[in-house]
């Protein structure tokens, strides 16, 4: 697995997975069981939202796994993975300043986690330099290249966003309340999109990476394909979601689709 | 990283992946399972054993999205039998759905015009791969 001997990566790796997955697993799946973990947490609509789209990053995380367990490491993979870790460990600790510390198994797991990642890194051997690439995104590709650019704007936009008001996600969606915790959580999403940004600029640096554009489809697949089932399941009353959340999901959605099947073949 | 060569059959198969998801979160997550079960037609918000039998449904729906996904990546021949099996899951899908239909237990359609599409689009892809049984591979 990950087109390497190295037993010591795998394991790193496949341990990284299986915290990803565990995760996933409780925090979009068995959301009320998570917060009852947290005393000082409300199981409210507001913290649901929020904690089943980090469960769904996770996915997102565990995908990039999976793919490099076929396809071999990928250097993008890492650039986009360790500063997440890292803000997410500053996040953490962040809550943790705000409550007193309530529960110090997601510290320890992000952190462990982190660990892992970082030891795997180190041992494959790869450059820390970037290479760059002949052509802006690494390739000749016209289509591909404005669905790029356009994710950018789009993450550009979101970080924007956040500056402006940094409780839009709860103030656009009537199902939503602003809360404490729920202005922590937006943080959190906010520090995922500085990841996100830094995983384009390396693209756009040293040459689009499969496993950066795959792990976009998966989250994109899965926020597409959850904004489908709300309108599905509201029958024709569309006034109790976000309609800028659902362009931005669907704006999102078609640009990663476009660049995806375009490039696929490459990678 | 598509092993499928042919572009129709890569297009509906991943509009059918959509599709299990949609549905699968349909099932999954309680407000939505909720929204849908009224829709139905049922007058009653589903209880704590209903709400878990429609996770256990919709959690088949998200395993065969990740089968499709397992399709799209491998070479044709290795996900033949997966293909056959999803066109006969759709047909069976196909009749009961339409049954409840016609016996008036379930006055929403949608779910009837689902499973038909679903059962013409994996037939197609089936047919398209020449993957159908006794066709050589």
């Amino acid at each position: 697995m990950f087109k390497t001997d190295d037993r010591v990566i795998q394991i790193c790796l496949f341990l990284t997975g299986l915290i990803f997955m565990l995760y996933a697993g409780m925090m979009a799946f068995n959301t009320g069981a998570f917060l009852d973990r947290y005393p000082t947490f409300d199981n409210d609509a507001t913290n649901r939202f929020f904690v089943v789209w980090f469960g769904l990053n996770n996915i997102m995380f565990l995908a990039g796994i999976y793919y490099m367990g076929y396809k071999g490491l990928d250097k993008g993979y890492f650039v986009f993975l360790i500063p997440a870790s890292i803000l997410n460990i500053v996040w953490i600790v962040m809550s943790h300043q705000a409550t007193g510390g309530e529960n110090y198994t997601g510290l320890t797991m992000v952190s462990i986690g982190l660990l892992l990642t970082l030891i795997a890194r180190y041992r494959s051997g790869m450059p820390f330099s970037w290479q760059k690439a002949d052509t802006a995104w690494g390739t000749s590709d016209g289509l591909a290249k404005a669905g790029l650019y356009g994710l950018l704007i789009l993450q550009v936009l979101v970080v924007i966003g956040y500056f402006v008001d940094p409780n839009s996600l709860m103030n656009n969606n009537p199902d939503l309340t602003v809360t404490t915790q729920g202005s922590h959580f937006a943080l959190g999403l906010f520090f995922l999109s500085l990841c996100v940004i830094l995983a384009l600029v390396y693209q756009y640096y040293v040459g689009f990476s499969g496993v950066l554009i795959s792990m976009g489809q998966v989250w994109q697949t899965i926020f597409m394909s959850i904004l489908l089932a709300n309108v599905l399941t509201a029958q024709g009353d569309m006034s109790q979601g976000d309609p800028l959340l659902a362009l931005g999901i669907t704006l999102g959605f078609i640009l990663n689709t476009t660049v995806f099947f375009r490039l696929q073949k490459s990678f | 990283m598509i092993k499928i060569e042919d572009n129709v059959s890569v297009v509906l198969l991943s509009a059918m992946l959509v599709t299990f998801l949609i549905f699968g979160f349909i099932h999954v997550f309680t407000p939505l399972a909720t929204t849908f079960w009224i829709g139905l037609g049922n007058e009653q918000a589903p209880d704590e054993n209903l709400l878990i039998m429609m996770r256990n449904f919709g959690w088949m729906f998200l395993i065969y999205a990740i089968g499709l996904v397992m399709v799209l990546t491998s070479p044709k021949d290795e996900s033949a039998v997966f293909i056959r099996v999803i066109v006969v899951l759709q047909f069976i899908m196909s009749l009961r759905m339409f049954f409840f239909y016609a016996e008036g237990t379930m006055t929403d359609a949608t779910p009837v015009v689902v499973s038909v599409i679903g059962f013409i689009v994996a037939s197609i892809v089936m047919r398209r791969l020449g993957l159908n049984k006794g066709t050589t591979i």
